[in-house]
Parts: structure tokens; C-alpha cells; sequence
């Protein structure tokens, strides 16, 4: 399973990646809304 | 773009599972969020269980109602490519377009009503939708042809139906 996270900050992006990773989901990640669409 | 527009934006095209993670808590803001497609909403600071149990809770919800393929008579919806195809041949439908077959396909033979479908297609819109309703309906008839016809029944909404013959 394949999540996208999408926000502008670094470090709440580095939290959630290490939380859904440690579930087993593939994590993408993009800084702003554009790029995650 | 903040995250209410890029939901909106998204859910032109895609029913990919959507979590909102904000430090708005206001209720209006909540409210629109899942309005416009939105499938859960979790106020920062969030507890790491919780959330996962959320994102958990909404894959369950999306894997058991997730179709990839819609077929009606000779039309056939590919919803995981958003196209569709008319005996074989792409129809060119624009995100509206899509939406709303989608939607009317999803119940073929059976009348969506049309708050319903303004609900759904224009998830959030506070405007009276019915117009751009019937405009789009009517594309969509000229680009189906008659193998497969909106059906207007007034004062209600619209229903999907293969037709008996192709052309008629």
C-alpha cells in the first residue's frame, strides 16, 4: 500500500513517513499541493 | 493551492483515499473538507495510533466498494484510467463528464436524483449546479450516441440505461 503525504513542512512530513512506514505503506512525499497532484 | 483546493482538484478525477491533517479544528472547516470529498479529518496535534487506525478504517471503507471496470452494454467506464470506451472506441470526456457517468453508471437502470449527483460531482458547490447539470448531461448524450442514453425524469433526476439498439 502506497500513501502520498502532502505538507509543506519537513519534519511533519519526516514523522508521518517513519509512523506509515513502520506499517508496512510504501511513503511519497511533496512539499506543496501542486507537486503532490 | 491550500489543501481544501487540492482536494477539490484531486477529486475532479481520482476516489483516491483522502485524510486531512490540520491544526484547523474549527467544525466549518471540517465540514468542508468532507464535503468535498474528504473521506476523514484529524486535528493536529494527532496521536500516530489513531491515525493509522483512521487510514486503516478508510481502506477497509474503499477496498470493499472499489470497482476498476463498469460495464454497460457496449459502454465499458475504466475507472482506475478514467476513460471510457464505446464499443471499443475512447470516448473523450472531460473530469465533469466522467464524474457524472461514472456516478449514473454506478446505479445503471436506476434513477440518481439530482441533489444527489450535484452532491457527488460537485462536491462542495454552494451555487445551483442544475443548469451546469443539464448542459453537461446533454455532452454527454451527444458524445454516447444512443447505445447508451441519459434518461431524464423531470422534476427527479437522470438514469442510465443501454439502449436496445446502437444508434437509435
Amino acid at each position: 500500500m502506497t500513501a502520498l503525504i502532502i505538507d509543506d513542512e519537513a519534519q511533519i512530513r519526516r514523522l508521518l513517513k517513519l509512523a506509515l512506514e513502520s506499517k508496512g505503506f510504501v511513503v511519497r512525499e511533496a512539499a506543496a499541493g501542486q507537486l503532490g497532484l | 493551492m491550500d489543501g481544501l483546493q487540492v482536494l477539490k482538484r484531486l477529486r475532479e478525477w481520482s476516489e483516491v483515499p483522502v485524510l486531512i491533517l490540520s491544526v484547523r479544528d474549527q467544525e466549518a472547516v471540517k465540514v468542508s473538507a468532507l464535503e468535498a470529498g474528504a473521506d476523514d479529518y484529524v486535528t493536529k496535534p494527532f496521536g500516530t495510533a489513531e491515525l493509522l487506525a483512521r487510514l486503516h478504517a478508510i481502506l477497509r471503507r474503499k477496498a470493499s466498494t472499489d470497482e476498476p471496470e463498469i460495464v454497460i452494454g457496449p459502454l465499458t467506464l475504466d475507472l482506475l484510467h478514467h476513460t471510457a470506451l464505446l464499443d471499443g472506441q475512447l470516448v473523450k470526456l472531460t473530469p465533469t463528464e466522467f464524474a457524472l457517468l461514472k456516478l449514473l453508471a454506478r446505479h445503471a437502470g436506476k434513477i440518481v436524483t439530482q441533489k444527489q449527483i450535484v452532491r457527488e460531482v460537485w462536491p462542495g458547490s454552494n451555487t445551483d449546479a442544475s443548469l451546469a447539470l443539464r448542459v453537461h448531461v446533454n455532452h454527454l448524450r451527444s458524445k454516447l450516441g444512443g447505445a447508451v442514453s441519459v434518461k431524464n425524469e423531470p422534476g427527479i433526476g437522470y438514469r442510465l440505461e443501454a439502449g436496445l439498439q446502437p444508434g437509435l
